[in-house]
């Protein structure tokens, strides 16, 4: 009876197919590897901009190395199995040695894992402690993050500045965070730059990060967080310090008056706005939001309010404040930008 | 046909032997725990098909950047409905399905404890589910994740009735998966046949006792949760509003407190049939039994000690986070141990790589990539990257679907000759597992590395610059190789339950006491109650010169009066000749009759009771009212109508007869 069901099981070339079949998807996973680290995403957790990503991406690559080892051991030790069960030698009563464990072998595969947790519990508790407060630094700048659907709010509370959707920092300053959140649960992510906090509404968390290079990097909020949180990027610029603080001195300052549309296209067709919004006949190509070709010639803003350059500002400065629940960040535009724009918006007929 | 030394000279098919009930009546009114569950199994297949439905969407959806095929709101529902359709409709009564028809049988049984409860559970099981997905008709399914975090499902910041189907559901699914926890706990702790101590069980059998304990422990977490979330919805109080004084966190805890749990709740089922299916096809005893066991009891533990693993980035403090990052590590140790007991026992052993140990070993080839990638995350500085992004997504599809769907898969292939009566098609068989191995690695896979691109999940949408696209395309061309996969099951499976062959009564040739009966097997499972000597009754029996003489740690006392061959026939019991007929006195009979369990359709009127009521929190308080009516009647003529069946097992048709008590 036994005989007959290995009988109708396929033969040996049953082991070589199966051995065949998982060089080629091992050979496929590694090349797929390659390819993955090479296709780099500007919210690729693999990029170091800065020390605290550096620090988690010690431990992970301490992880990713030894995760490999144990992957191979074992899907190796049951990929043998498998093969020399198929080829093991028939018993004299046809059934193979009932063997009912091994009290050695099971302490062994116990004692072995523990020592590897216990190897990879080391850096992990090390880090996370380190992480968990700000180091010293002589350059320390305080911010308060506030999430809302579906933008984020930064304020510099020592510096009397605030900003929406882009957060100015100088780099290699130690960025001291404070987390909260005005409705919902959201979460501040700049994966170049550190793993993310949530902003938890009724609670303050803590987070620090610090920017080694200047440049802009991309954030995504990481929490769902309702209709809009796929389009709740936003992005951190690290300047060089004259720039930072000469960006804080422009927020400082008085609005300026009248505004150049000549930078005001620059400012829509070339930024934030062409994600989601189409103007004929140039870059901005979105769809997520209206088209604002013939904006000028429009009664009203986003249906709600007449369109005066009065409301147009009021609108660009904070979109959900004049229409609750609209999809609509706020853009995070100055206010000098802000009469750009309406100056350029205003162009169009 | 003859399979074993043991059969009879005359094989006997059901019907020779019982008149089953036929038509949709004795279905909606059945307590056989074997129809109640082919219930489950119809009805979790169903779902399966409708989430991996929505699945394809989401796929579909995020193929492109910045794709018009679907809203976001029509997205931020599907991928909520995805999330607990497979969850509560699909792998949860996929893993009822099999508890409901093998558990009686493996421990030699005639029915489950409460055979009326079991039904009970299955009605709110199915209102459950129609609760949740009503929503669909009105454009309002659920739409703030499975998990539903506070306070997002606040009336402030939820105000349609989304939120509100997925409540109420929930509350009738936890019912159901309460009632039935304690049912499968009683059944297993008070009728396992003579001989069969807690240490002869079949791991099957013992990993859904653990999995109901799981479910008695953790489920009055989340109802308690759910409450709360219905008490703020619905009467405005303050749980979990943080302008009140109340805090979301709250939610997360009360939610992980269950929502961990759950994950061994989905998986440890999976582990006891592959358990099953290993020793079987490896015709070797399955290695370090008593390790297995505790190993399932020791995960079942510390499951209860982790649950704050999935908040490492709500802030709470570096020492919380260092306690539940070595716990959650800690976890590792028995799931290693099980791991590590597999591979001893397909090693030396003679493998046959029939369709279920394809998919046994599937378990354990992806269940190694997700245990891996879970022990990389319980790290909260790696989890502070990983959380909320694709690699998390990842990470529990190889622990969901490469480890609990390749177990209940490869439980489907191995009991469908038991359950259908007929053989499934091999060559398909083998097509299905090859191309869903496949297809889920091409899947889940790359999104390991679109999370480690930074890629978060639960975005209905993404952006061309922010480098995701050649990924998303690669993912969603390996699940459309997974439903092809699939369209091979169905095709299987359909196929065979007509022109299949007819399956022989033990066609595997397996260890467990369901092999030794009828396919299908009669309604009352076992003519005479079997009497285990043996932790692998059948192959004790089948081959003593091997397992004969063998200590397997287990015998506990000696069967004085029962020799050998004495013994054999009580082991197969059924219709195969009349000598031992008088056997069935002892406390099982009814003199020459067996009693069975009354056919009742009071268990769907209390369930529908409960559904209704809690529907009614939609419609008005008069239709509260009526569910609750129904509710109380519905317990009360269930408590005061006969229970039980006598039928006699006879060789004829129409001597099939029943005595009402």
């Amino acid at each position: 009876m036994v005989r007959r069901y290995l009988g109708v099981s396929p033969g040996r070339g049953g082991s070589g197919r199966l051995i065949r079949l998982a060089s080629v998807a091992a050979l496929a996973v590694l090349a797929l590897s390659l390819s993955g680290c090479l296709d780099e995403s500007p919210q690729s957790t693999a990029v170091i901009g800065g020390e605290h990503n550096q620090r988690i991406w010690d431990v992970y690559n301490w992880l990713w190395i030894g995760s490999l080892f144990v992957f191979i051991l074992v899907e190796g030790l049951l990929l043998y199995a498998i093969v020399r069960g198929r080829a093991a030698p028939r018993t004299a009563h046809g059934r193979p040695v009932p063997v009912h464990g091994n009290t050695r072998l099971e302490i062994l595969w116990t004692v072995i894992p523990a020592i590897v947790i216990v190897l990879i519990g080391i850096p992990t508790l090390t880090v996370l402690r380190d992480l968990s407060s700000t180091p010293e630094h002589d350059n320390t700048i305080k911010v308060d993050i506030v999430g809302h659907q579906f933008y984020f709010e930064f304020r510099y509370p020592e510096l009397e500045v605030s900003s929406t959707n882009t957060l100015h920092i100088p780099a290699g300053a130690m960025i001291d965070i404070n987390l909260q959140s005005a409705d919902v649960i959201h979460s501040f992510w700049v994966p170049r730059l550190a793993g993310k906090t949530d902003n938890v509404p009724g609670r303050t968390n803590y987070m620090w990060l610090i920017a080694d290079e200047p440049g802009t990097y991309a954030g995504q909020c990481a929490e769902f967080c309702g209709l809009g949180h796929a389009l709740m990027r936003f992005q951190v610029i690290a300047h060089e310090q004259e720039d930072f603080d000469a960006w804080v001195e422009e927020q400082l300052a008085p609005p300026t008056g009248e505004g150049d549309p000549t930078i005001g296209e620059q400012l829509v067709t070339g930024g934030s706005c062409a994600a989601c919004h189409a103007i004929e006949g140039t870059a901005a190509q979105g769809v997520v939001g209206p088209p604002l070709t013939g904006f000028a010639s429009r009664p009203e803003i986003a249906g709600v309010v007449e369109n005066t350059p009065e409301n147009l500002a009021a609108w660009l400065a904070n979109p959900p404040a004049v229409k609750p629940g609209t999809a609509m960040p706020p853009p995070g535009l100055t206010e000098a930008q802000i009469q750009h724009v309406i100056a350029y918006l205003h162009t169009l007929e | 046909m003859a399979s074993r030394v043991s059969v009879g000279p005359v094989p006997v098919t059901s019907e020779q032997t019982f008149a089953q009930p036929r038509g949709v009546w004795s279905w909606i009114t059945t307590v056989d725990h074997k129809r109640i569950g082919i219930l489950y199994l119809l009805t979790a297949l169903f779902f399966f098909a409708v989430g991996g439905l929505e699945a394809m969407l989401i796929r579909v959806q995020l193929a492109r950047p910045n794709s018009e095929f679907m809203s976001a709101d029509t997205y931020n529902q599907m991928f909520t409905m995805h999330g607990t359709t497979m969850i509560f409709l699909a792998i949860m009564p996929l893993s009822g399905a099999f508890f409901n028809f093998l558990v009686p049988l493996m421990i030699g049984a005639r029915d489950v404890a409460f055979p009326r409860l079991n039904a009970f559970s299955y009605w709110a099981l199915l209102f459950g589910a129609i609760m949740i997905n009503v929503g669909w008709l009105f454009g309002e399914a659920p739409d703030a994740g499975w998990f539903a975090y506070a306070n997002l499902t606040s009336s402030a910041y939820s105000p349609g009735n989304n939120v509100d189907f997925w409540v109420l559901g929930i509350q009738i699914l936890g019912l159901s998966s309460l009632a039935a926890a304690f049912n499968f706990l009683i059944t297993i702790v008070n009728m396992r046949a003579p001989g069969m101590g807690m240490m002869r069980m079949p791991i099957f059998v013992w990993m859904t006792l653990i999995t109901a304990i799981l479910i008695i422990l953790a489920f009055p977490a989340l109802t308690v949760g759910v409450t709360m979330l219905m008490l703020d919805r619905f009467y405005g109080s303050n749980f979990f509003v943080p302008e009140a004084g109340g805090s979301p966190l709250l939610w997360q805890h009360l939610f992980w407190v269950f929502g961990h749990p759950e994950v061994y709740i989905l998986i440890l089922p999976a582990f006891g049939i592959i358990s099953e299916v290993l020793p079987v096809f490896s015709r070797k005893p399955l290695f370090g039994y008593s390790a297995v066991v505790f190993a399932g009891a020791g995960i079942a533990v510390l499951g209860f000690s982790v649950w704050a693993h999935h908040m490492f980035t709500v802030g709470m403090g570096p020492v919380p986070n260092s306690i539940f990052a070595i716990s959650t590590m800690l976890i590792a140790l028995p799931t290693g141990v099980k791991i590590f007991n597999w591979i001893g026992t397909v090693w030396g052993g003679h493998v046959s790589l029939k369709t279920p140990m394809l998919f046994a070993l599937g378990l354990i080839a992806l269940f190694i990539v997700g245990g891996i990638s879970g022990v990389m995350h319980a790290s909260p500085p790696v989890d502070s990257q990983h959380q909320d992004s694709y690699f998390v997504v990842a990470h529990f599809h190889y622990v969901l679907f490469g480890g609990s769907i390749m177990g209940l898969f490869s439980g489907i292939y191995y009991w469908f000759p038991k359950i259908s009566g007929r053989m499934y098609n091999e060559l398909m068989g083998q097509i299905h597992f090859w191309l869903m191995f496949l297809g889920m690695n091409l899947t889940f896979f790359p999104m390991h590395w679109l999370g480690v691109q930074g890629m978060p999940r639960r975005i209905y949408t993404y952006d061309d610059s922010q480098g995701w696209n050649d990924w998303n395309m690669f993912v969603t061309i390996g699940m459309f190789v997974l439903v092809v996969s699939f369209v091979f099951f169905a095709a299987n499976m359909l196929m065979s339950l007509v022109v299949g062959e007819r399956a022989p009564d033990d066609p595997w040739d397996g260890a467990t006491l369901e092999w030794a009966i009828s396919s299908p097997p009669p309604v009352y499972n076992f003519r005479t109650i079997p009497l285990v000597t043996s932790r692998i009754p059948l192959w004790s029996e089948k081959y003593p010169e091997v397992y004969g003489g063998d200590d397997h740690g287990a015998h506990s006392y000696e069967q004085p009066d029962v020799d050998d061959e004495h013994g054999r026939e009580h082991m197969v019991p059924g219709a195969h000749g009349d000598s031992h007929e008088h056997e069935a006195h002892d406390a099982h009979g009814h003199d020459d009759t067996i009693h069975l369990p009354n056919p009742s359709y009071w268990p769907l009127v209390t369930a529908g009771g409960i559904a209704i009521a809690f529907g009614g929190f939609l419609v008005s308080y008069i239709m509260v009212g009526v569910g609750v009516a129904m509710t109380v009647i519905g317990i009360f003529a269930w408590a005061l109508e006969p229970a039980i069946t006598y039928v006699a097992p006879t060789t004829s048709d129409d001597a099939a007869h029943d005595h009402h008590a």
